[in-house]
């Protein structure tokens, strides 16, 4: 196959077993351990095989629960898919989502050596970048205020400049612009998208923006129930997630 | 005082980024431990001292302990015990403290692990220092069998870091371990030669020495900075043995399970 895949999903999907009552206590295990068990199994992800390529801008849609963060989890290596899936990468991947990341009682210079370091960064690179992440970040006063005095916008600055000063190949934007009222942030992403900073790396988005999606994605994934609804043109990915949403709705007002 | 240690993140060396991650982890981990509080640090010290100054209290002015220098003999022993203890208990949180980090970037997991004992070591490490102080003090001047401790820290690390890896597993399936291992550590404590000597616990229940991985480790420190003589190579061997196995044990456990830790935590 070609070499040219930044992420391979192969084969994935994800049972997650949830006991009717859970047993992770002493007491419970006791009282429970002759009763019959009896689980409730929930489909989150059934079947996926898709490839990203590098430098591609990969959306992904779908109604809440329909699977799009336990897919990102999945890839970032979090947590399992089901015995016989797998997903290969081929770079260093981050996961940006909002507000989390961070060590919330330590220092922005502290969280960003932290998460250099555990991106696979020295600390000498980490100090040769200092500048230009807090630079890019807008953060100059702050540099040494914990993150937890930070609103939820400098925090997605600071992640986003991070992520993109420690040359990450590969990002996972979980809702990521979604929401946040930071103005400077707005301008900074659109500039990002706009602008050749992303050359060569892959960013997979998962949004509600529809409109942020049909703009910067190159190909979209449209999850239902934890199936590939559709794979490919944007527009057409969009059209099927409103028609779905239009009849629920209808079916939900008949009720 | 700690911010002063590590106000400095930066430095001009090109080092190995893992090494440097599990050095950084560790520090972090440590100044959030003691960071906050105002007197920082010199809870490292303080805490063990009291401690052995309540137990010392207890065994020589209510039951009358025959042990020369007691205090230091006891100090010895409670030093390398808080050092098992405290670095178990933390073991089981790593990987919900660290849940922010896995969730978001793919990293080796097992550098929690070394960071989290490292950060342990150093406030063990004043301490060694504390006991150092007051052992010149009474005139009680380590020889060349103190040669032996660093092996035996060595030895020490190796079956603490297999424990954690064990008990870290286990509390993703079954979080009663917390309380079950808070058991656990005070039962070992009080039947290890720390209050007591080895001969007391050997002449009533020998096996008691050999069940816990701890109790030969505290006898061949103690031998080394205390009594300055050489190790008890029968007790050591031991010790070794069980050390490689529960590493062993816990490595093999760690990466059969803690693919899942984040899903069930």
């Amino acid at each position: 196959m070609n070499n040219n895949y930044t992420i391979r999903v192969i084969n994935v999907s994800k049972t997650f077993k949830v006991a009717s009552e859970k047993i992770t206590t002493l007491k419970s295990l006791i009282f429970k351990i002759f009763a019959k068990r009896s689980y409730r199994t929930i489909q989150a992800l059934s079947n996926l095989e898709f490839n990203v390529t590098k430098g591609e801008i990969f959306g992904i849609i779908g109604r809440n629960g329909s699977g799009k963060s336990t897919l990102l989890k999945i890839i970032l290596g979090a947590i399992p898919p089901n015995k016989g899936g797998e997903v290969l990468l081929n770079g260093k991947i981050i996961r940006l989502s909002l507000g989390i990341g961070f060590d919330q009682t330590l220092t922005a210079r502290e969280n960003i050596y932290l998460n250099g370091s555990i991106l696979g960064l020295s600390m000498k690179q980490i100090g040769l970048k200092f500048k230009s992440i807090i630079e890019f970040a807008e953060l100059e006063k702050f540099t040494d205020t914990k993150i937890k005095y930070y609103s939820t916008g400098m925090r997605s600055r600071l992640a986003f400049s991070i992520a993109l000063n420690a040359e990450a190949d590969i990002f996972l934007l979980d809702e990521f612009f979604g929401g946040v009222g930071d103005l400077i942030f707005k301008k900074k992403s659109a500039e990002v998208f706009n602008s050749t900073i992303l050359k060569g790396r892959t960013i997979v988005l998962v949004s509600h923006q529809l409109a942020d999606i049909s703009k910067y994605c190159d190909r979209v994934l449209y999850l239902k129930e934890g199936q590939m609804a559709f794979l490919g043109d944007p527009k057409q990915a969009i059209e099927m997630y409103k028609a779905e949403n239009n009849t629920r709705q209808k079916t939900n007002k008949k009720n | 005082m700690i911010n002063k240690v590590f106000g400095k993140l930066y430095t001009k060396v090109d080092g190995n980024p893992r090494l440097e991650r599990v050095w950084l982890l560790s520090k972090i981990d440590f100044k959030k431990r003691y960071n906050d509080t105002t007197l920082g640090l010199i809870w490292a010290v303080v805490n063990p001292l009291f401690r052995a100054g309540i137990y010392y209290f207890a065994f020589t002015v209510i039951r009358d302990s025959n042990v020369d220098n007691f205090a230091l003999y006891l100090l010895s022993g409670l030093l390398t015990w808080l050092f098992f203890s405290q670095s178990s208990k933390q073991s089981m949180i790593i990987f919900k403290r660290s849940k922010y980090l896995i969730e978001n970037i793919r990293f080796k997991q097992l550098d929690l692990f070394y960071s989290s004992l490292l950060s342990t070591f150093y406030g063990f490490l004043f301490s060694v220092l504390a006991y150092f102080v007051l052992s010149l003090s009474v005139n009680i001047i380590p020889t060349i069998s103190l040669l032996y401790l660093p092996f035996w820290l060595l030895i020490l690390a190796v079956t603490i870091l297999g424990v954690n890896l064990i008990l870290a597993t286990i509390s993703i399936f079954f979080t009663d371990i917390n309380q079950l291992w808070d058991l656990i550590i005070m039962a070992g404590f009080w039947t290890s030669p720390i209050l007591f000597t080895a001969e007391d616990i050997s002449n009533t229940a020998p096996w008691l020495l050999y069940v816990n991985p701890i109790s030969g480790l505290i006898i061949n420190i103690r031998n080394a900075i205390f009594y300055n003589i050489p190790p008890d190579w029968s007790m050591g061997l031991f010790n070794i043995s069980y050390s490689v196995l529960l590493l062993l044990i816990g490595l093999v456990l760690f990466k059969k399970y803690s693919y899942s830790a984040i899903e069930k935590i």
